[in-house]
């Protein structure tokens, strides 16, 4: 029994073995540039390329630095450059990839030290589409803000969204264009156009902040972050629908 | 990040750079067609692109043999005037904003948007002329003999 | 934003920003798409000014010299050549410009990169047939 299901999983054959990674090092006070150390581990069944990473921390190099915290592709705090995709460390299975694997941090972030990048510059392209409830009205003394079934549908794949910035580290516009919210910021301000309660008063404010050439116009529809999201959000089908919906606005006839 | 203009034009310049796009699959098509398919470009000389303008009198003999399309003449001008509006507008808009897209280039958004109309603008000019060119009574102010 | 950038951290450069050509290989059709779409734009902007110019130059200096221009370059081969690959761009540029203007329709989106192979594979199969046409 459990043979055949050994082979219905169709185990590679690295599951247990050796693995060599290519891990990018920049420590701000001993180096001036950044250098590739390689490392070689014992890999153990189901190992994830966040596994390996604490596995050295733990066993050959207690400087190399990692942010990470629930382990489960949860919190989005270990997205890296993994083999030329960005993708969550602890969502990568070692045995998938091919070796050596080459672990950098994500591109077109600045580097704090080893993989951790500064996030800030993300932060700030999240918060520049308002990404917090506004209501047009309160709703009575006592009563919810329910929203029905079928208009959460609509945001059921946006709402996973856990911030990783593996989107936006894809994206090239997002990276010479800093005007533009990037895929991240853009699938949020769906998320909450897509929002019945907040009224129409607030989805038009919300389409005119976002109707610039620096906006949502901006997306070349590369697909780079639908590809890399781990969480398969595709952010370029949510700014397709924005950018038509801000066009059907403006041909009224069209409608 | 915070300092996003909503713009009142970028709607309209991206929704027309579609309309353009999608014009100029068909008018380039043309335009190859009958410069290339039927005329052949080795073939073209001032006297058949007269005849081509002023009488929409499209006639070729090359690969495919001889052919002769008689289109009402106001119909291949207004293919040729909106060919030339229609590729000056979605090339230089295209490139303007390929180079608006690098933040290093912002800092002279200004002067490059002006330098785009300008130029796009004589580019416009320049084609009418050409087209112009093409009618009797302007023969003799570009070609003397 | 770049006032945020903290003291210490290694700026990686504009390098980055472009495209992880160091990469290629992992790059997606969608990507692709964008690459060719973009070059073959630029080419056929490029080609639109210098159209646009020598023909009228041409025409300001006459009838007989326009058409001795225009048989000047189309008697080099490398011309010829040049053209094919103008036709090239423009077809590419087209069919891929139809597929863009498909997904701000919202129609295809997730069958982009089938959409990606089919203007390849009709782009090529359209310049094929227009060779002949630009090279006898
Ligand atoms: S550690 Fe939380 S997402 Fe990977």
């Amino acid at each position: 029994m459990a043979t055949t299901q050994e082979t219905q999983r169709s185990e590679p054959a690295t599951a247990e073995g050796k693995a060599e990674l290519d891990v990018f090092r920049y420590i701000p006070e001993e180096d001036d540039e950044p250098h590739t150390e390689t490392y070689e581990i014992e890999t153990f069944e189901g190992m994830t390329v966040l596994d390996a990473l604490i596995k050295i921390r733990d066993e050959q190099d207690s400087s190399l630095t990692v942010r990470h915290s629930c382990r489960m592709a949860r919190c989005g705090s270990d997205a890296v450059y993994i083999n030329g995709t960005q993708r969550l460390a602890c969502n990568t299975q070692v045995s998938e990839l091919s070796q050596p694997i080459d672990v950098e941090p994500l591109p077109r972030f600045d580097v704090i030290r080893d993989l951790v990048v500064e996030m800030n510059e993300f932060y700030d392209r999240m918060e520049s589409v308002e990404p917090w409830f506004q209501p047009d009205h309160e709703p009575e003394t006592g009563e919810e803000y329910l929203q029905s079934p079928e208009n959460r549908k609509n945001i059921d794949t946006v709402l996973d969204c856990i911030w990783c910035g593996a989107c936006t580290s894809s994206c090239s516009p997002a990276a010479t264009d800093s005007d533009f919210p990037g895929p991240a910021a853009l699938a949020k301000a769906y998320r909450f156009y897509k929002d019945e309660r907040e009224g129409e008063e607030t989805r038009k404010r919300r389409l005119e902040m976002l109707e610039s050439s620096h906006g949502i116009y901006r997306c070349h529809t590369q697909f780079n972050c639908t590809e890399v999201c781990p969480k398969g959000i595709s952010p370029t089908e949510a700014i397709m629908e924005m950018s038509r919906d801000a066009v059907k606005e403006k041909l009224r006839f069209w409608r | 990040m915070s300092t996003q203009k909503p713009s009142k034009t970028a709607g309209w310049n991206w929704f027309l750079q579609r309309v353009t796009g999608v014009g100029l699959v068909v008018l380039l098509g043309f335009h190859f067609a009958v410069e290339h398919f039927i005329v052949g470009a080795a073939n073209v000389t001032a006297g058949n692109t007269v005849e081509r303008i002023t009488n929409g009198l499209i006639q070729g003999d090359h690969v495919l043999g001889q052919i002769t399309i008689n289109m009402p003449a106001f119909l291949y001008q207004a293919t040729a005037i909106s060919l030339l509006g229609f590729s000056v507008f979605h090339g230089m808009y295209g490139v303007y904003n390929v180079l608006m897209e690098q933040d290093t280039l912002r800092a002279y958004e200004k002067p490059i948007k002006y330098f785009f109309i300008v130029f796009s603008a004589a580019l416009f000019v320049q084609g009418i002329l050409i087209f112009l060119a093409f009618f009797e009574p302007f023969w003799q102010v570009y070609d003397p003999r | 934003m770049s006032q945020d950038r903290r003291v210490d951290s290694y700026d990686r450069g504009r390098i980055e920003d472009v495209g992880r050509w160091k990469d290629w290989a992992k790059h997606k059709p969608g990507m692709w798409a964008f690459y060719l779409h973009r070059f073959t734009g630029l080419v056929l902007s490029f080609y639109l000014v210098m159209h646009l110019t020598v023909l009228g130059t041409g025409f300001w200096l006459g009838h007989t010299e326009y058409t001795e221009i225009i048989h000047g370059l189309e008697s080099l081969f490398i011309v010829k050549l040049l053209e094919v690959g103008l036709f090239a761009a423009f077809v590419f540029h087209a069919l891929n410009g139809v597929r863009i203007v498909m997904f701000d329709m919202t129609i295809g989106l997730d069958v982009q990169e089938q959409l990606f192979y089919l203007s390849i594979a009709l782009s090529f199969a359209v310049v094929m047939v227009g060779v002949p046409f630009f090279l006898l």
